[in-house]
């Protein structure tokens, strides 16, 4: 049977049955509204593609289609059956355009007894989709399905405002947003009280963290106290919900909620437990007090899910505070380190810095934090450490000593770093750890620790400078003797008759190559005495008298030796290389001490500077040894010469090379009393380098 | 004869040292065998002749005063002529109490040289003889009987026959004939030859009582 053609359905725009304003994110036309539709029992649902063909349909519907197809209506399974209508296609199409329609019967006597009873048919754009659906509205029920429909509608709102009210959010404003929130399911639940509590694990109190009022009409619950309900907090724990609508109905023994309802004037109460962190130790508590309520099931799941919302901002917030608070303590710790510690992620941004980066690279820590490292180091340092993030990304632990410039203002400092990858669970590099430690004063001491030695090994060089030792010694005297062996047979084999020509040319072949080697040792002595480059600076005289005193001191002591000084005051620089200056000073100390050494008594090692006429700055050496008898005064300085009965002669004649290099003269002065004094003489810059050399 | 002709033996650890006094003892004709350390020279089999060494006092390993204390320890001190490169004085003496010959510091002229290892070839000379002397006198005297041992051991105290016989228990007759016999074996011409012969073999005079 076809539809009665004369009907033609009005067709009227009709606003939203909520008070919100229309829009197509609505969740008035979301599929999870039209989902829950299905499910219910209000009315006739459908829904249907953009052809008019129902796709699906709730129960009643189902009944009605049932009969249809008993009746023999065929294809009823449409839209265009169920409205009666010609062709639903312009009309299908209206509905993606303007969202809502509602179609007003009624169709009388179109068909089976129950689709008499629908008055109106609903009919909504599903958004995102090519859907409709629709609701078949009957009388008397049909105010009661509006109304139904439209508290849908606010509890998906609800939920949806109150997801979004917590996201992002940061800790500090979780508590406002609750507040407000709970003022919004005060209103739609229209309740008196509601509270949002929390048990203590193990405890039989709870607390009420906060807590909405219907506009100050009530007293709110004491959000200082812990609520001693050992009952309901076990009910609580449990997980199930529990609700009276009148005192009477609360069980005997649990005392304390009995009177804690008589004292509040509590007619009816509902709790509804949440889980906060994995357990239920959240609950929503729910009072009534001008009435005795009934807590319908379906609320009781409504409120279930949207304290769970409550429950999960409050979690992640206790989280982040605990997060936020571990992060403190780990910053109390690493800030009082003396190391700079970072954490890099593997996109080479810091995520992580203590506050020493703050006195190394003088920025505040929150502008180096999520920057990358070649932007917080410089290009220049960056590069340096390049090779090292490398290997660390790549998930080796490496260790390094560099000298770096961080600041361009201050000087470089020596760094010992650090960088200990750290691995995901699926052996993953995320980013390393970087330690650095400041070690330029360690090196310091260390470059410090290596000047004193070199100077020691010089020192020590020079000290021998006087007798050279046995070795060298011995060195010499092999080839000299294996020449006079071979100069002598040479001689022999000549004056035979005839003279063997051939081993006389052998020998001499022998003799000079044993020269050469004697020269080499010679060429070895030279070096061993005069130590690396020859430098040319000013030197303070006095100030060099003093280096040497330093250097000998250890010695001087051990050898009971008193040293004095009489230094001339304001003396003008020379110009030389205070090495080898020292090594003069030095060897004439030595040979003075050494020939202290011989006499019983005890005197004194003095040193003394003066001005000399013509510009020139004397450094004298007297030693209270024997003296030296005048007539060796020359010779003394001549290479090979000695009165020392171990001895080679050397010292005398290299300090005299040094000095003459100089500009200066070096001589003996034989004094009275037996003792002697050696002097060299140091031109000036005063009377300048006039024909001096 | 060749056999006596005799040889340097010339250790020194320093190569030109080696081969210049190789050529120079060449040059004076003198027969020379070279060593570069002392162990070498105790490892080698050394020629029967007259010798004595030419031995550098510092070497590396062991030096010139080890081994001469090692050869007298062995028995075998030939003479030796040290040369060193140092005017150790103290270390000379203690060398010559040792049974050195001589100390030669380098560099020194061939003269001295030769001088020296001719004294040296002297002192082995004799010693030599004195060695082969031995050995015929203990070839000698093992072919003496026990009683004849016995008379030579009274003989050589200066004893009369009447008094070893007295000693013994024999017959002053039998005393002479013993005593013939060991004139005889042990080719001494008198009794102060055969008192000296006693002396060398270490062999004790026995006095009468």
């Amino acid at each position: 049977m076809l539809l009665p053609p004369q009907t033609i359905p009005r067709i009227e725009d009709r606003e939203r049955c909520t008070s919100s304003p229309v829009s197509p994110m609505s969740p008035y036309t979301s599929m999870p509204l039209a989902e829950s539709l299905l499910q219910s029992n209000l009315g006739f649902i459908f829904i249907s593609d953009s052809n008019g063909r129902l796709l699906r349909y709730n129960e009643n519907l189902a009944r009605l289609l049932e009969d249809a197809a008993a009746m023999g209506f065929k294809e009823s399974a449409t839209v265009s059956f169920l409205l009666s209508l010609d062709s639903e296609l312009d009309f299908l199409a209206e509905i993606f355009s303007r969202g809502t329609i509602l179609i007003e019967g009624p169709w009388p006597g179109c068909g089976p007894g129950a689709h008499d009873r629908i008055v109106a048919w609903l009919l909504h754009h599903i958004v995102d989709t090519d859907l409709c659906i629709g609701v078949g509205l009957e009388e008397p029920r049909r105010h009661r399905v509006e109304t139904e429909l439209e508290r849908r509608l606010k509890y998906q709102n609800l939920v949806s405002n109150l997801s979004s009210r917590f996201v992002n959010l940061p800790p500090r404003d979780v508590d406002l947003e609750i507040k407000k929130g709970l003022e919004q399911v005060g209103e739609f639940f229209e309740l008196e009280r509601c509270a949002f509590a929390e048990v203590y694990p193990g405890g039989k109190s709870y607390q009420a963290l906060h807590c909405w009022v219907k506009s100050g009409l009530f007293t709110p619950l004491s959000q200082d106290t812990h609520q001693f309900m050992p009952m309901l907090t076990e009910r609580i724990r449990g997980g199930a919900p529990y609700g009276f609508s009148c005192r009477e109905e609360i069980p005997g023994n649990w005392v304390h909620e009995r009177r804690f309802a008589q004292g509040e004037g509590i007619q009816a109460g509902l709790m509804v437990p949440l889980k906060v962190g994995g357990s239920f130790l959240g609950a929503f508590l729910i009072d009534s007090f001008t009435k005795e309520h009934d807590w319908p099931d379906e609320m009781v799941e409504e409120l279930r899910f949207v304290g769970g919302i409550f429950a999960n901002a409050i979690a992640r917030r206790r989280a982040e505070e605990e997060l936020a608070g571990s992060e403190k303590r780990l910053r109390m710790i690493t800030n009082a380190l003396p190391l700079l510690i970072a954490y890099v992620g593997a996109d080479r941004r810091y995520r992580f810095n203590n506050k020493a980066y703050e006195q190394w690279y003088g920025i505040p820590i929150e502008q180096v934090h999520g920057k990358t490292m070649r932007e917080v180091l410089g290009e220049e340092v960056y590069a340096r450490c390049k090779p090292y993030v490398d290997e660390a990304l790549s998930g080796v632990s490496v260790n390094y000593r560099l000298e770096l410039k961080l600041r361009q203002d201050k000087a470089p400092r020596f760094v010992e770093a650090s960088y200990l990858p750290h691995l995901g669970p699926g052996g993953e590099v995320l980013g390393f750890y970087s330690l650095l430690q400041d070690v330029t004063d360690r090196k310091r001491v260390e470059m410090e620790l290596q000047r004193k030695r070199d100077e020691l090994a010089h020192v020590t060089r020079v000290a021998t400078l006087g007798e050279l030792s046995a070795s060298m010694v011995h060195e010499l005297n092999q080839p000299l003797a294996a020449i006079l062996n071979n100069a002598q047979a040479a001689e022999i084999f000549l004056e035979r008759d005839p003279p063997d020509l051939k081993e006389a040319k052998e020998a001499l072949k022998d003799i000079v190559s044993d020269d050469l080697r004697a020269g080499e040792v010679i060429r070895r002595l030279r070096a061993y005495v005069v130590k690396g480059d020859v430098k040319s600076e000013p030197i303070q005289v006095n100030e060099l008298v003093n280096d040497v005193l330093s250097l000998v001191r250890n010695d001087a002591n051990l050898h009971k030796l008193k040293i004095s000084t009489e230094l001339a005051s304001e003396l003008p620089a020379v110009q030389g290389d205070p090495v080898q200056l020292q090594q003069v000073l030095i060897n004439l100390l030595l040979n003075g001490g050494q020939a202290m050494n011989a006499m019983p008594s005890s005197g004194r090692l003095v040193i003394s500077t003066s001005r000399m006429d013509k510009g020139e700055i004397k450094v004298s050496v007297t030693d209270g040894g024997p003296g030296i008898d005048e007539e060796f005064a020359e010779r003394i300085f001549d290479a090979f010469f000695t009165t020392k009965r171990e001895g080679m002669g050397m010292g005398l004649s290299i300090c005299r090379s040094i000095v003459n290099a100089h500009g200066g003269r070096i001589w003996m002065e034989p004094r009275a009393e037996g003792r002697s004094t050696f002097s060299f003489s140091l031109p000036t810059k005063e009377r300048g380098t006039d024909g001096r050399r | 004869m060749e056999d006596d002709k005799p040889i340097v033996m010339i250790i020194d650890d320093d190569a030109s040292m080696r081969s210049s006094l190789q050529r120079l003892l060449l040059a004076s004709g003198i027969d020379n065998i070279v060593f570069s350390s002392a162990q070498e020279f105790l490892s080698a089999r050394l020629p029967d002749r007259p010798c004595c060494l030419l031995l550098d006092i510092r070497m590396p390993g062991m030096d010139g005063m080890e081994l001469q204390s090692e050869l007298v320890k062995i028995g075998r001190d030939l003479p030796i002529v040290f040369i060193t490169g140092h005017g150790d004085v103290p270390m000379s003496v203690q060398a010559m109490k040792a049974g050195a010959t001589n100390f030669l510091q380098k560099p020194f002229e061939h003269r001295v040289l030769l001088d020296a290892i001719n004294e040296s070839f002297e002192k082995d000379r004799t010693q030599r003889l004195a060695r082969t002397q031995l050995k015929k006198l203990q070839e000698r005297a093992g072919g003496l009987t026990p009683r004849e041992q016995e008379i030579f051991a009274f003989v050589v105290s200066g004893a009369l026959n009447k008094q070893i016989a007295y000693e013994l228990g024999i017959q002053e007759g039998t005393v002479k004939v013993h005593r013939h016999q060991v004139m005889e074996k042990m080719q001494s011409r008198s009794l102060a030859e055969l008192v000296k012969m006693a002396a060398t073999l270490g062999i004790e005079a026995r006095s009468v009582s």
